[in-house]
């Protein structure tokens, strides 16, 4: 993921560049993104905005921090992020909390004014029983003080469903997030599949000793294609593979995880 | 179509005339011996009995006609669309052309051999060439079948003629109706053809009906021509043909739509005192659109289109050379581009559409060169030399189909690319006035085809099978001889042939335990590979005679051949001995017909390829007719009975063994001007 964001930013910086010289016009870094909410951390003097691609759904989504100094207004290249999804759920009048799994910012340095990390959402969250939250929490560079702001998160069902929640033989509960790098098209596709295991209800630990084996199938026909690439596991929860594609429709990619001689089966549903 | 007694009365000629008139028969005798030569007439009756034999009547399709020649078989899915088969060599193996034209199906089922695209009524001739001598067309190991357009005809002595004829027939209960006229002005011609054929089901030998066999289909052609100098003559052709609801009883879909479209335009120049002679320039363009159809199948798991399209364009230029000594050199050059892609959208209940390319766009180009050198030896000898260089260019176009086929581990980014080098050497020894032999061999190789190569999960109904392309493909070689004797008097000619090709690299389909099926249903997946080689056999005969002043004609023919691939299993649709003899007695204006067909039992099977023991049929067919001279027309009645016995009978080369129509008696009325 880091190379593409490299990718993207060299990129941008190189048309930057040659537009600056062309018509001194610089690439917008939010370009294609869309603000989620916003919220002040106090104690820092920062303003926090959270973007992302498109409106969150369950499942692994990429997201963007943007830091601001709330007194200049001007952008923060420099700090270290942490950030915290949290569920608030209301049921009965009682309360409680969970978390889910998170892929934090790399480095303190914004990456093209944007911090990049992702979370994996485990269920919708937009009403007022389910809320979810971003707890942010930032140390500018040069400060000791540290500041936490909660920024709101709609979170809508994604449908085909793209996360799994699952329980293994040994008790440990799994998080199983898929998402293609780009849209699924005939032909080779980059398969990452992010898988986490539950600590506790509020924190979510990468699961990197699983073995999987991945069996695409059209339900429609019941066939399957050839030369699959069985994700292996690369850092921080990510494994990657290749599933490939013969045609258009309706794919099950069915999943095995394998542990010390224990299977786990689950499958993702995609259409193109 | 050469004449044998001709010759043979050339012969006798030879003792008092000049060698020179002697070697114009030799010619037509080489001719006869190298060439498979039937004439179609649509307007006049042939003087030629053999013609009769092979043209049963007006309305006789092209595959009626194909059906009958020594040496050719068809593979039949349906009652029409049937695939000819040279001596054992098919689809690829063998150049099918149209008037010289390159022209492809657009089916990825192969249920559109170019040969459906034309009519009889359109066509002057069937060439075929088998093997080695076919290269002239293209690069080939099995041969080539021309199917030569008729041209228009330039006499100022009859303005407009023509003909129309109109027929029924019963078992399919199938009418047919043709028409041809010919307009001339004393520089310029038009031709005009069409025919209209609409068939229902057929009823088999056990009297129930063929679900799925029907057919409908007009075909119209125009040929115009110009006179623009005395040698020299410019001419334009163009061919439409529109076939519908084309059932395919062995097969789990019909065809839609099946629609050519040929143009071209030619130039030829003929001048016997300039060093360039029989100088023929065309170029040409063609299109086919065929759509697969299972809309009326009540089975379906889920309906699917399959449409598919093939263009094509080319040119060939060719000429003689003036005679140099012993050499008569001909030359010919030629190019064509050809692009096909096809689809595939299913619709599955409740579910997304798929969609998936049967063939990715694709092209092949290829540009060839043809010499021929004929060398008269002596005055009873003579030798043929035959060499093609072919430089061929294949490569898959669009992007999907790039990564479509990725997915069974082949990069196709890159074209491929080959030189196909093709040689053939024929001598030919006039032994007596009575014996010619003629002996022929050679080193051919063909280029893979479209499917071979780049076929992605095409449904294969024999086997069972999915097949996919493998664009890895060697080319397929051959080392093909052959033996022609003809023996010829005034009243009987034989002509035997024995061949044999040594086939390496031999193109096939093999089962891929690691691929997954595709089709539901289907037992697995097979991929083309170049197994190590393969080897075909056979020999033909064909005997004339005609008796009591020409009142008699016998016809007699056989065909036989073997195929083995290198662990010595019999090669898939090699058809059986098969037997053909036809009586017919002629007086004036009445003409009566019987004919027998006998077919043997082919055990020689490839239960792999999912055949079977085919058992043995024999058949009776009668068929009569009378002309009435009218002042300025003739009138021509005919009635014949196909099937006599109403026999329940399936060649070997009938996929599924579906039965083939029982007893079918047929009317037709032909009104010639």
């Amino acid at each position: 993921m880091k190379k593409i964001y490299a990718f993207v930013f060299l990129l941008a910086f190189l048309t930057a560049c040659k537009k600056d010289v062309d018509n001194k016009n610089i690439t917008d870094p939010k370009e294609g993104l869309q603000k989620i909410s916003e919220a002040y951390a106090p104690g820092v003097s920062t303003k926090i905005e959270l973007w992302a691609k498109s409106s969150l759904t369950t499942g692994f989504n990429q997201l963007f921090v943007a830091l601001y100094d709330s007194v200049s207004n001007e952008t923060i290249t420099k700090a270290e992020v942490k950030v915290l999804p949290v569920m608030d759920m209301e049921m009965n009048g009682m309360y409680m909390s969970h978390s889910a799994p998170s892929v934090q910012p790399e480095s303190d340095r914004a990456e093209n004014t944007l911090f990049p990390f992702a979370a994996v959402f485990t269920m919708p969250g937009n009403t007022d029983q389910n809320k979810w939250s971003l707890e942010v929490t930032i140390k500018r560079d040069g400060q000791n003080k540290t500041g936490t702001a909660r920024l709101a998160a709609e979170v809508g069902p994604s449908s085909p469903e793209r996360v799994k929640m699952l329980t293994t033989a040994e008790g440990d509960k799994l998080v199983v997030a898929y998402f293609f790098p780009i849209n699924p098209k005939i032909g080779i596709n980059e398969l990452e599949m992010i898988i986490y295991r539950q600590q506790d209800k509020m924190s979510f630990l990468p699961a990197d000793n699983y073995l999987l084996t991945i069996t695409p199938e059209m339900p429609a026909m019941g066939h399957g294609s050839p030369n699959n690439v069985n994700p292996v596991y690369t850092k921080n929860g990510y494994y990657k593979g290749k599933v490939n594609f013969t045609m258009t429709g309706d794919w099950r990619i069915n999943l095995d995880l394998a542990k010390a001689g224990q299977k786990n089966t689950t499958f993702f549903d995609l259409t193109f | 179509m050469c004449n044998s007694f001709q010759f043979v009365m050339a012969i006798v000629m030879v003792l008092s005339t000049s060698t020179a008139m002697a070697q114009t028969q030799q010619d037509s005798v080489i001719r006869e011996l190298s060439l498979k030569e039937i004439e179609i007439h649509s307007m006049r009756k042939s003087k030629q009995p053999k013609t009769n034999f092979y043209q049963s009547s007006m309305l006789a399709s092209t595959e009626d006609i194909l059906a009958r020649v020594e040496g050719v078989n068809l593979i039949r899915r349906g009652p029409i669309g049937m695939e000819p088969v040279l001596r054992g060599f098919s689809a690829g193996q063998i150049n099918v052309v149209i008037d010289g034209m390159r022209i492809f199906g657009a089916c990825t089922d192969k249920m559109d051999p170019v040969t459906i695209y034309t009519e009889p009524v359109n066509l002057k001739s069937i060439d075929i060439k088998y093997g080695g001598d076919g290269i002239g067309m293209g690069a080939t190991i099995g041969g080539t079948l021309n199917l030569k357009l008729a041209d228009a005809l330039i006499d100022s002595n009859a303005r407009f003629t023509g003909s129309l004829a109109s027929g029924y027939y019963s078992a399919a209960t199938a009418v047919q109706n043709a028409v041809v006229m010919n307009y001339s002005e004393k520089k310029w011609a038009i031709r005009f053809s069409g025919v209209y054929r609409k068939g229902g089901d057929y009823k088999d030998g056990r009297n129930e009906k063929v679900d799925f066999s029907q057919y409908g289909k007009v075909n119209t052609s125009v040929s115009g021509k110009y006179l623009l100098s005395k040698n020299s003559t410019i001419k334009a052709d163009f061919l439409l043909d529109d076939g519908w609801n084309i059932g395919f009883p062995a097969l789990p879909m019909d065809v839609g739509y099946a629609k050519a479209r040929i143009a071209s335009v030619t130039y030829e120049r003929n001048n016997s005192s300039e060093f360039l002679q029989e100088l023929e320039a065309k170029i040409y363009a063609n299109s086919v659109r065929h759509a697969m159809d299972d809309t009326q199948r009540p089975a379906t798991v889920m309906h699917m289109d399959m449409p598919g399209q093939s263009h094509t364009m080319g040119a060939f230029l060719q000429f003689r050379l003036q005679r140099m000594g012993i050499h008569a050199i001909r030359v010919k050059s030629d190019f064509y581009y050809n692009s096909v892609h096809a689809d595939m959208t299913m619709y599955p209940k409740d579910a997304a559409p798929m969609f998936m390319l049967t063939w990715p766009k694709n092209h092949q180009m290829v540009a060839g060169l043809f010499v021929e050198d004929e060398m008269y030896l002596s005055n009873n000898s003579r030798l043929g030399l035959k060499l093609r260089i072919e430089a061929a260019n294949a490569k898959v176009t669009d992007e999907m189909g790039q990564d479509q086929f990725s997915v069974l581990g082949y990069d196709v980014h890159g074209p491929v690319n080959r030189i196909l080098k093709n040689a053939n050497i024929s001598y030919t020894r006039f032994l007596s006035s009575m014996f010619t032999v003629y002996l022929s061999t050679g080193f051919n190789e063909r280029f893979p085809t479209t499917s071979e190569r780049y076929g992605f999960y095409l449904f294969n109904q024999m086997d069972n099978h999915d097949y996919v392309g493998n664009p890895l493909l060697k080319n397929e070689q051959a080392w093909n001889a052959e033996f022609n004797l003809l023996c010829a008097t005034k009243d009987w000619s034989w002509k035997l042939s024995a061949f044999s090709s040594q086939v390496a690299h031999y193109i096939m389909g093999r089962t891929q335990p690691d691929l997954s099926v595709m089709t539901i249903g289907v037992s697995g997946v097979r991929s083309y590979e170049n197994i190590p080689s393969a080897r075909l056999f056979g020999a033909e005969s064909s005997f004339n005679y005609q008796l009591l002043n020409r009142h008699l004609i016998f016809n007699n023919t056989w065909k036989w051949l073997r195929g083995k691939d290198n662990e010595n299993t019999p090669l898939p649709l090699i058809s059986p001995l098969k037997i053909m003899t036809s009586v017919r007695f002629q007086h004036r204006a009445l003409f009566f017909q019987v004919e027998n067909e006998i077919s043997s039992k082919q055990s020689e099977i490839n239960v792999d390829f999912g055949e079977s023991v085919s058992p043995a049929y024999t058949l009776f067919h009668i068929r009569t007719g009378y002309g009435i001279v009218m002042k300025r027309h003739k009138l021509d009645f005919s009635l014949g009975i196909e099937n006599l016995l109403n026999k329940a009978y399936a060649d070997h080369l009938d996929w599924g063994a579906t039965l083939r129509p029982g007893r079918n008696i047929y009317g037709l009325l032909t009104l010639k001007f």
